[in-house]
């Protein structure tokens, strides 16, 4: 189930809230357990069984960790090798399986990818290795550990969020009308963002992305588009993510953070999707030596992280081109260009960085090599700089493009104290457009009845 | 301040409980008007079809079609956009004067080929038979109006298709030039602006190319009798565009009642070719010959020769103006016909053969084919 959908709204939510507060506190858990199950299961009916199985035996492999650690290291560090191993087996597996065979010139399997399994997998892992390095303790109750590992709210999009950082709140977490309000609107904003914002201007990409004689203008005004819609369907994701958990008593940490008012490469990975760039520094880079062992070794873990980053994002080799690019900038500026910058005025800086971005999503967003060099051609004036068509969209987007703008720098925050008193009324007015937005994407009429 | 949380998650809860509420408390709509089409009811729970996923699928369509205040969702969406400056609603461009033009591409050559190899056939047919074939596509409001269009518009010139088909087709065929006829009048409402379909003065220069070109004298040009001054068609309901006027539904002929036999389901059913009773509901285009159906034939009463319109719903409000000319006119609707078009010339004695379609509809017909069996 998406969060963006009139089921999840009006029937899903309502009915898991509704019964979380009216069970006593020991039942909740058991409560959002299910109701995690039913919320996974409704896309992925059969991939339920695989979220199961990867609950029971990290749940296992925590358990005999934790029974290993005071008497024998190397046993439980064998564990945790093993159950590693699993983990990233299974994502592996599900995941790139069919590319790997595709290398050989060998027929993929065609499996279905089980929605989320990035996400989780990693938030599992996070578990048995924080327990052994001795940051946490083993989780003895199957349920809680369950409710962990498959909680709605960011099951299927992120945050990652660790097992460290939840484990006292699956045991005793305070649910407040504070927390409650403050859920409410930061989902709102999310499901605003998502349904509002980069539903909307997503179309825009859509219409540039397979226009074989897109101009320079079109070309820019769609990957712009496509910037703003992966950030906004991204960022608020997360929002409702959070929101959620706040509503359920729950505190994640936060994953996005504007990003694109970032003034360097390096600042933007601190920004964009937080919770994976510090998995990957804490579980990779660290262990790989990261900074501790010379400069050159350093270089090479950027290197080594970043590819990894970007193929996490999809089974496709523009992914881990996509991340070698952002090492080749991590590594730039490593070297020589943040001290350079400092000299800098600001702005120059952030338009440096907005370009790389921007030239970097490019990467992301188009597999084929074929049609990636042809619209890297088209953004540098290949098929001229402006048509009729690209100014009719600059002329039905530009609005669009203005709110999406300001909506990624934090300009909202200066009115905040002063819209304060009509936060009741926004969220209403909010719900009601992404209500509308969401029932019309489903409004179908038939119309050629008529013939 | 804790009083102005509860506000606020109240809101929320209230927001979402009313939504949830209303989906079931409310009766279950069957049919909507709005959309012409069926509304899913609440699926039947099984093991198989939780197992395969139907059931969700079908709960999720459930939600949707029955949510509360639909309709008026969609139109504030269509309000919504609007305000940002957008031009065009779900496939519906907002052009000038109120008026909602459909969108339209051009299909791809396969397709030009395919309807040509089709008509092709059916010109042969006809030859065999002696029978003249004539060909009609109708450009739609887009094409002929494209100054009421947003500027740069995206759309297709269906002008430019019709050029292509009637470039490319077998000799025999006579092709009428609706888009020039159309056009020397493209200022005058001859296209409803709520709706894609054209009007009655619309069809009136169709017909008056048409029967021309069959080397007959057109009736005179009738003035207007309104039937509906609250027509909103299907490009209205489509874009959701509530702030726009309705049109007006006219009759540009004088109504001769004539004897109708339907087709449907095989079985000869005595219809009236004029339907009042629709002029109250939505539809009241379908006062023109009621709908569709796979054949239909008219005895108009008057003399002349048997006229085959394979048809789409352009006809309808067309055929009127026919009747006069021929003692006989046969409405035939590929979709559902799926007899040999050849043999049905053969067998009722046609005189004259006449392919009168929307450009729009042609070109994305998938049953061309069946003309040329």
């Amino acid at each position: 189930m998406v969060f963006s959908s009139l089921t999840f709204l009006f029937i899903f939510l309502p009915c898991t809230l509704a019964v979380y507060y009216v069970l006593p506190r020991k039942w909740r858990n058991v409560w959002l357990f299910a109701a995690n199950l039913v919320f996974y299961a409704w896309g992925e009916p059969i991939y339920v069984l695989l979220m199961l199985a990867s609950i029971t035996f990290n749940y296992i492999a925590g358990i005999l960790i934790a029974k290993q650690l005071p008497v024998s290291r190397k046993n439980a560090r064998t564990i945790l090798i093993v159950n590693c191993a699993l983990n990233l087996g299974l994502l592996v597996f599900f995941k790139y399986t069919d590319l790997f065979l595709g290398l050989f010139g060998l027929q993929g399997f065609g499996l279905t990818l089980p929605i989320g399994i990035s996400f989780y997998t990693f938030q599992t892992m996070s578990y048995p290795i924080d327990l052994y390095r001795g940051e946490t303790s083993a989780q003895k109750n199957y349920v809680k550990f369950g409710t962990y590992v498959a909680l709605f709210p960011q099951l299927i999009a992120g945050p990652i969020v660790r097992y460290k950082d939840v484990a006292l709140q699956l045991s005793e977490r305070r649910e407040s009308s504070a927390a409650f309000a403050s859920g409410v609107r930061r989902f709102t904003a999310g499901l605003c963002k998502k349904v509002l914002l980069a539903n909307n201007i997503g179309q825009l990409w859509e219409l540039s992305r397979n226009n074989p004689d897109i101009s320079a203008l079109g070309a820019w005004l769609g990957i712009l588009a496509f910037s703003f819609q992966l950030y906004f369907d991204f960022s608020g994701y997360s929002d409702m993510a959070i929101g959620l958990g706040r509503m359920l008593g729950f505190e994640f940490l936060e994953n996005f953070n504007y990003p694109y008012i970032s003034k360097s490469i390096t600042e933007f990975w601190r920004r964009w999707h937080i919770s994976l760039s510090s998995w990957f520094r804490d579980y990779v880079y660290i262990p790989l030596g990261g900074n501790r062992k010379g400069f050159a070794r350093q270089l090479l873990n950027i290197a080594i992280v970043w590819s990894l980053t970007g193929f996490w994002h999809g089974a496709s080799w523009n992914f881990l081109l996509w991340g070698v690019y952002y090492a080749f900038w991590l590594i730039i500026e490593k070297a020589f260009l943040l001290k350079l910058f400092e000299k800098l005025p600001a702005a120059v800086r952030h338009i440096y960085t907005l370009i790389i971005v921007v030239l970097g999503w490019v990467l992301f967003a188009v597999e084929d090599f074929g049609a990636l060099t042809a619209y890297l051609s088209a953004l540098f004036g290949a098929n001229g700089g402006f048509n009729g068509n690209s100014l009719y969209y600059l002329r039905n987007y530009a609005a669009m493009l203005i709110i999406c703008a300001a909506a990624s720098t934090p300009v909202v925050r200066l009115f905040g104290k002063r819209l304060e008193r009509f936060v009741p009324l926004l969220t209403l007015i909010a719900l009601l457009l992404c209500t509308a937005y969401l029932v019309n994407s489903t409004y179908n009429p038939f119309l050629y009845f008529r013939f | 301040m804790l009083k102005h949380f509860r506000i606020e998650i109240f809101t929320f809860i209230l927001f979402l409980l009313l939504g949830s509420l209303l989906i079931f408390i409310l009766p279950d709509r069957g049919f909507s008007e709005q959309e012409n089409r069926l509304l899913s009811s609440l699926p039947q729970l099984s093991i198989e079809s939780v197992k395969s996923g139907k059931y969700m699928r079908e709960f999720e369509n459930y939600v949707s079609d029955q949510f509360p205040l639909r309709d008026k969702l969609v139109s504030l969406k269509a309000v919504s956009e609007l305000s940002l400056g957008k031009t065009e609603n779900n496939g519906v461009f907002f052009g000038t004067d109120g008026s909602l033009i459909d969108s339209y591409s051009t299909p791809d050559s396969a397709q030009l080929e395919d309807a040509v190899r089709s008509l092709s056939r059916l010109a042969e047919n006809c030859e065999e038979l002696r029978v003249p074939l004539y060909l009609a596509l109708i450009p739609g409001a887009g094409t002929v109006q494209s100054g009421r269009l947003p500027a740069n518009a995206p759309i297709g010139d269906q002008r430019d298709y019709i050029d292509s088909v009637y470039g490319q087709i077998n000799p025999y065929i006579r092709s009428v030039d609706i888009t020039k006829a159309l056009s020397e009048r493209k200022d005058d409402y001859i296209y409803f602006r709520t709706d894609h379909h054209w009007t009655a003065l619309g069809a009136y220069y169709g017909y008056a190319e048409t029967l021309t070109a069959m080397g007959l004298t057109p009736l005179a040009l009738k003035p207007g009798h309104v039937l509906s001054n609250s027509f909103f068609g299907t490009a209205y309901s489509k874009s959701g565009a509530s702030w726009v006027r309705p049109d007006t539904l006219e009759a540009r002929v004088e109504l001769y009642s004539a004897a109708s036999l339907d087709y449907n389901s095989g079985v000869a059913t005595p219809v009236s070719i004029y339907n009042p009773d629709r002029l109250s509901e939505k539809d009241k285009y379908a006062y023109f010959l009621g709908g569709n159906s796979p054949l239909r034939i008219i005895y108009t009463g008057f003399g002349g020769g048997k006229l085959l319109i394979i048809r789409d719903s352009y006809s309808d409000i067309e055929t009127p103006y026919f009747l006069t000319h021929f003692s006989e006119i046969h409405l035939l609707d590929l979709r559902y016909y799926k007899g040999s078009v050849r043999d049905y010339i053969a067998e009722s004695g046609i005189t004259e053969v006449l392919v009168n379609y929307s450009a729009a509809n042609f070109s994305a017909e998938g049953n061309l084919f069946l003309l040329g069996r």
